[in-house]
């Protein structure tokens, strides 16, 4: 059998990135077992949870990316939840008591340049909305965190979540075409099958 | 003006200048995409322009060649439009996974040189009379969906390996691509937007335009569409949605099959091989086994996998994707195929004779209409079943047992898209036909099978590092004194 070769001989086998992610999966399950082990072994804070918790962010933004929709946007989304559940962990497991005000701030700085980003560089806008909406739903969804010992410590942070349920309404009141488009095809069951 | 088109007016007289600049200008007005889009599709009219000057045309013919008709109003920022995935593609993007997509490739091998700037504008013609090819993959709530767009589709040489899985993660891009390879012109199609049957009406199509632009004119009939024709609503139906009969959840199950022997590549592919056949032998060798060519060629698929699996104990399943278009007449170029396995236990396989009997039997028996619609109403309750869940919750379940429950179930697959017709003035400028197929994990070989004139293409394309299966298909081929025809690529992973 001596076949005739009619395709082209690749020039490099794109096989890198599948050998990283699959020996790194190993590493990082391996680096969060033995955390887990030696915070068990050694007492005091649970400071492992917090590592686990990062090398899964890691794991999700940089080796488990999306195969369908991703863009800057979304993935400005998944990082800034990856984030503040990272704050929220540090505050509540190692040093207490800043978190309510650093994360409305975050949230909202994110949420801010996003918009700006949004309103003043794509042409084509409407891909993006859903993205930014999910970002402005995160921050409203921060609120009760945020606002827990409101008004006697926390005006901080009411502020910032009063400014992105401002921006938020502004998002929705001048996309509100393409909210209702989105809507209607994101929640798509499929009634033709 | 955005782009200039100075090397294209000189040494013209002024009038012929008026009308090349007047055509840049409606042209122009047509376009309604990001600036760097809008100028890439203007290059291309300019590309082209340059070949036909070149070629010696006045300027009114080269006009009258690249109308602006052609690109209608398709690269105008139109309304978006969601469509559902029909029931067939749904499961292929929840069992998607990093570097494995289900893909397939439709090739037409020409008898001149591939002339990309004209291939170019071929594919900027014709995409537009297909709508739901130049759609994108959205995430929906409770399923991914399709979105139409109007941006523009380029053209590749071929450098990669066949069928490698497309980037759809950004927001622009499509879920096909076409190639270019010396005289060869590929299209791989994410399974999620066609079947083979779509998937040739779009070769056919796209091919014959580039035809004509090569100054042949094609009938429109066989499947090939007319570009500037409307959009006909019966060739985006879903057919499943008109699937009538009981449903049955046992034309789903089966046992697990044994696998070729061997390790797979870690590139999804190893080595694609080509049996270029005479059809009409091919006929004759199966007639004299009293047999159609479908059930000789599995016959000969299950010898060849038993000298290339040690087990002596188990099942082999190969997967016969059914076209439902042969059973109900429909225009759709959606997906609409349905399948069924042959089943053979491996102790079982024996001499030729018998196999072949068993094969045409089981065919008969499992490819009806109606155990067909059983498996299209089936498929219809478990969707309807899981509709609900939402995607984010489905997505892992499905890619946890896809694998296993769907492909895990049959060791190979043969996909014959049968004698492929085409118009005779486009058939004399056309060599060969080919077809290929990804194997899904864990399979490591799948086949498939193209007709056109007088030459069959069996392929073979394999997963596994091991290759001694395309050898034992190739020595019982000769066994039978079949005149075979090898192409195909070299091996990818050593």
């Amino acid at each position: 059998m001596n076949p005739k070769i009619i395709y082209p001989l690749p020039d490099r086998q794109h096989s890198f990135y599948r050998y990283l992610r699959y020996y790194s999966r190993f590493a990082f399950i391996a680096a969060a077992v033995i955390c887990l082990l030696i915070n068990y072994l050694v007492k005091g804070k649970a400071w492992s949870i917090i590592v686990v918790w990062s090398l899964f962010s890691i794991w999700r933004l940089f080796f488990s990316l999306r195969l369908v929709e991703f863009s800057i946007y979304s993935h400005a989304i998944k990082v800034t939840f990856y984030l503040v559940v990272l704050l929220i962990l540090i505050d509540s497991l190692l040093a207490p008591g800043w978190a309510q005000t650093v994360v409305p701030i975050v949230l909202f700085a994110y949420f801010l340049v996003m918009v700006i980003l949004y309103f003043a560089i794509y042409s084509r806008k409407q891909r993006h909305l859903v993205s930014i909406l999910m970002l402005g739903l995160l921050n409203l969804a921060m609120v009760p965190y945020s606002i827990r010992s409101w008004p006697i410590e926390n005006w901080l942070a009411f502020a910032f979540e009063l400014s992105s349920l401002a921006l938020f309404i502004i998002m929705v009141i001048t996309n509100w075409k393409d909210i209702k488009y989105e809507i209607k095809a994101r929640f798509l069951t499929g009634a033709d099958r | 003006m955005l782009i200039q088109i100075d090397n294209l007016t000189g040494g013209l007289q002024a009038c012929e200048k008026k009308a090349i600049e007047d055509f840049f200008n409606r042209l122009e007005d047509r376009i309604d995409l990001p600036i760097l889009s809008k100028a890439m599709l203007i290059e291309h009219f300019i590309k082209g322009f340059e070949y036909y000057q070149d070629c010696g045309f006045n300027t009114e013919k080269i006009i009258e060649i690249l109308d602006i008709k052609n690109i209608g109003d398709f690269y105008q920022q139109g309304k978006r439009q969601h469509v559902s995935l029909d029931n067939a593609a749904i499961i292929y993007p929840l069992g998607m996974k990093f570097g494995q997509m289900p893909m397939f490739r439709l090739a037409v091998e020409l008898k001149q040189e591939v002339e990309p700037c004209l291939l170019q504008l071929a594919l900027d013609f014709t995409i537009k009379r297909f709508p739901l090819f130049a759609s994108v993959i959205k995430n929906g709530f409770f399923w991914h969906y399709l979105e139409t767009t109007c941006n523009i589709h380029l053209i590749e040489e071929e450098r990669d390996i066949p069928c490698k899985p497309i980037s759809i993660t950004r927001r622009t891009m499509g879920s096909f691509r076409v190639l270019y390879y010396k005289k060869r012109i590929s299209v791989e199609f994410f399974h999620v937007l066609t079947d083979g049957i779509g998937g040739m009406s779009f070769l056919k199509t796209l091919t014959a335009e580039y035809l004509r632009l090569k100054q042949i004119d094609i009938r429109k009939q066989d499947g090939i569409l007319d570009i500037n024709g409307p959009i006909d609503e019966a060739e985006l139906v879903n057919e499943f949605a008109n699937a009538e009969g009981k449903s049955d959840m046992s034309t789903f199950v089966d046992k697990k099959s044994l696998q070729l022997d061997g390790k797979l590549s870690s590139l999804n592919m190893n080595r694609i091989m080509h049996y270029v056949l005479d059809t009409d032998e091919l006929k004759k060798i199966a007639h004299s086994y009293d047999a159609t060519i479908t059930s000789y060629l599995t016959a000969i698929m299950f010898m060849a996998a038993k000298r290339c699996i040690r087990a002596k104990k188990g099942i082999f399943n190969i997967q016969i994707p059914i076209n439902m278009r042969k059973f109900n007449d429909s225009r759709t170029l959606r997906n609409y195929a349905m399948y069924f396995n042959l089943t053979m236990d491996i102790a079982d396989i024996g001499d030729k004779e018998s196999l072949i009997i068993e094969t045409g039997r089981q065919i008969k028996e499992k490819g009806t209409q109606e155990e067909m619609n059983h498996m299209m109403m089936t498929t219809r309750k478990i969707i309807n079943s899981l509709t609900y869940l939402p995607l984010f919750i489905k997505v892992p379940i499905v890619q946890s047992v896809y694998g296993y429950l769907g492909n895990g179930i049959i060791g190979n697959t043969l996909s014959n898209l049968g004698l492929i017709k085409v118009p005779e003035e486009m058939a004399s400028h056309i060599e060969k036909l080919y077809f290929i197929l990804v194997p899904g994990m864990p399979n490591r070989a799948t086949s498939s099978m193209v007709s056109f004139k007088n030459k069959s293409v069996f392929t073979v394309t394999m997963n596994d590092m091991d290759l001694s299966y395309l050898d034992a298909v190739y020595d019982l081929l000769k066994e039978d004194g079949l005149d075979v025809e090898m192409e195909g690529s070299s091996i990818y992973e050593s």
